[in-house]
């Protein structure tokens, strides 16, 4: 009788034994595949004194990257259209053409240096350019995704809709570029549960762990350089900050205001979706306001009621 | 029988313990729980720091660590004489036993670092043996014989801060620059990987511009001799260290965000935009750092912790803790060191100021604490 009784605790530290095996198998597995975030840039090995190989090795060297940005770097349109991608795509092509024109010098062997110069300014260029919009396009295809699961969701389901835009017949529609407001539409406010890797919307405060923000602009004025900026003020009417890099100050004509998000659109397009993700510390149960400002104005506006 | 199965228990009792102990090292202290606390002690030229920070959600992502505590001790370790090793001696340990039970943070999450402030003196002093001793003497006064006190080099120093301030969406299009009282200092990673950091360094900081200028200034003390000639100083030797050491950085070209750290930098943030007390880290728009240059020598009076506080709309945001964080300011800068201080920022954010294509600037508070996140980051993860 007394063996069987300690028959069971044998059992449940063998159960014991193999779970702590298993835990110390993911740990290893862990420590043994990690991942390598960011690859090294190929650099250029020229230390070759034979000329016409250097030349050859460098123009191969030109071809890779060249290569390798036309097959990684395919922006999106929105990503094409900001101006600071248009400074540096034009800065690349640059320095391409300088490139190919050292290379094909033959009869000045001391460009081969600045050639090989140029080239790995043009592979750091690249693979900074890669960094910026590999991880930029790909949260806002997921966003994307999200927000039209969402909408979808909405549409298809026949529930109470807590999300009352409010306000929305203040916005100019046609009188845009007359006063220069610009106008704002479309405006939703989600929040959203995250549970197994799927996010859902919820309309309950406890459960909401991220805000997801959308609407669309258009016939933006050129005065505000398609700058707008997005305020999600809490129920206690404090302003929703996500990391701190994200929110500032803007002048407004109501004073001073605190931004949760700033965005960019082209001006003068005739209509663009923009969308955003706040994770805030805390959720509070009541209203939550979003606001859409250019130029110093509010031009749209709407609340989302959290329980 | 009994016996032997109270040992098979007790056996395996001890592996569930240290698989535990494993998984925990390896997932749990890589995510970070909302609580966690870390204290990083930082032996450095003027004397003993520590600061405690409280990690946030995805820190390393965002960015998001909070200052939960910075003091420090002045010791002057650095003139290497038996008195002061015995003052920063007991100085870290004083601020080991404050950490440990007035926040309760365990001594495992309790970091030890020599600067690199430090290592550069004992090695031009051949006094390397004074920073071994220290650490031997640590490891005694603690009881803790396995503490690692690693002295740090000026190149981990700045990819350090660099990491711990910088969130991982913006490391490599971030150009940090650190303006000391002594010097400034700062980097950016060229390569797309952390390995390379391009290194910036001037040999001026808010006080050398400031003792410069107060050379300079004869019989006539007055602000607007003052300021004639500050503007005489950065004309001359740091202007042409500055744009010699902006052009080699090649920043420019490689980075799209311009950040900004070192007290000046805190000041500045604190009476430029007080509605963001709470933020660590703030946008700079090059006018208003132009209008406040301006104002400081014009119209300082103006400045006061009621007049800063008062100008905020937002009726949500403390008032009152701006008054003491604008007081704060005005007591460690009087107005001739933020006059100092703005200008030498001024002169380098102008060198990245394009009018082509715009470049973000930042402005940092708590720098001073960016490396131990950084430090407990890569130890938790087992990178350092």
């Amino acid at each position: 009788m007394r063996e069987n009784k300690y028959d069971k605790l044998l059992f449940a530290s063998v159960v014991l034994l193999v779970l702590s095996a298993v835990m110390l198998l993911i740990s290893g597995y862990n420590i043994y595949f990690k991942k390598q975030a960011i690859p090294n840039i190929v650099q250029a090995n020229i230390t070759n004194t034979n000329v016409p190989k250097l030349r050859d090795s460098l123009a191969k060297i030109y071809s890779n990257t060249v290569s390798n940005m036309d097959d990684h770097l395919n922006l999106t349109a929105s990503a094409a259209a900001d101006p600071d991608t248009k400074t540096k795509m034009a800065e690349l092509a640059t320095l391409r053409e300088e490139i190919v024109a050292l290379l094909a010098n033959k009869n000045n062997d001391a460009d081969l240096q600045l050639a090989k110069v140029k080239i790995e300014e043009l592979q750091q260029k690249v693979a900074l350019l890669q960094n910026k919009y590999t991880g930029v396009e790909a949260e806002n295809k997921r966003l994307q995704l999200l927000i039209n699961q969402l909408l979808n969701t909405k549409q298809t389901t026949v529930q109470t809709n807590t999300s009352v835009p409010i306000e929305k017949q203040k916005v100019p529609s046609s009188s845009v570029n007359n006063n220069g407001i610009g106008s704002a539409g479309a405006l939703h406010l989600f929040a959203v549960a995250v549970s197994n890797n799927n996010e859902q919307e919820t309309n309950t405060a406890e459960d909401a762990e991220r805000i997801i923000g959308t609407f669309t602009v258009r016939n933006l004025p050129a005065k505000g350089n398609g700058e707008l900026l997005v305020v999600v003020l809490q129920p206690d009417g404090k302003v929703v900050k996500n990391a701190v890099w994200e929110s500032g100050t803007f002048e407004s004509v109501e004073g001073r205001k605190i931004y949760s998000r700033r965005l960019h659109a082209e001006t003068a397009t005739e209509e663009k979706q923009l969308n955003f993700s706040l994770t805030p510390d805390k959720f509070l149960k009541g209203d939550y306001t979003m606001q859409i400002w250019y130029n110093g104005n509010m031009i749209a506006k709407m609340i989302k009621t959290l329980s | 029988m009994l016996n032997m199965y109270i040992k098979f228990y007790l056996f395996f009792f001890f592996l569930i313990i240290v698989s535990l102990q494993c998984f925990s090292q390896n997932f749990i202290a890589a995510s970070y729980r909302e609580d966690d606390l870390y204290a990083g002690i930082d032996v450095g030229s003027k004397g003993v720091k520590l600061s405690i920070i409280k990690m946030g959600k995805n820190a390393s992502v965002t960015g998001s660590f909070v200052a939960v505590k910075d003091t420090s001790i002045n010791t002057d370790f650095i003139s290497f004489t038996p008195a002061t090793f015995h003052a920063t001696l007991y100085a870290i340990k004083n601020l080991y036993n404050y950490a440990k039970q007035t926040y309760r943070i365990s001594t495992e999450r309790i970091f030890t670092v020599v600067s690199s402030g430090i290592k550069g003196q004992a090695e031009k002093e051949n006094k390397q043996d004074r920073i071994v001793a220290l650490s031997d003497s640590l490891r005694v006064l603690l009881k803790e014989p396995n503490r690692v006190v690693p002295v740090i080099g000026a190149m981990e120093e700045a990819k350090l801060s660099h990491l711990g301030i910088v969130p991982e969406g913006r490391r490599y299009s971030t150009f940090l620059i650190d303006i000391g009282s002594g010097n400034t200092k700062g980097g950016y990673f060229k390569n797309g990987n952390t390995k390379d950091l391009k290194l910036f360094a001037l040999n001026w900081g808010t006080k050398t511009i400031s003792n410069a200028t107060d050379k300079r200034l004869d019989d006539d003390k007055s602000i607007t001799n003052y300021k004639r000639q500050l503007n005489r100083v950065l004309a001359g030797e740091p202007n042409n260290e500055i744009v010699y050491a902006v052009n080699e950085s090649g920043a420019y070209n490689m980075n799209d965000n311009f950040a900004f750290s070192g007290g000046i930098a805190w000041a500045v943030a604190t009476l430029l935009y007080p509605e963001l007390a709470e933020n660590s880290v703030v946008p700079l728009k090059f006018e208003d750092l132009v209008a406040l240059n301006e104002k400081l020598a014009t119209n300082f009076a103006t400045i006061t912790p009621v007049s800063v506080a008062s100008s905020v709309v937002d009726k949500t945001v403390n008032k009152q803790a701006i008054e003491v964080e604008v007081a704060r300011v005005q007591k460690v800068f009087d107005q001739k060191a933020l006059m100092a201080g703005t200008s030498l920022l001024l002169n380098i954010v102008r060198q990245f100021e394009g009018t082509q294509e715009k470049k973000n600037f930042f402005l940092v508070k708590n720098g001073q604490v960016g490396w131990i996140s950084a430090y407990v980051t890569e130890s938790v993860t087992g990178k350092l």
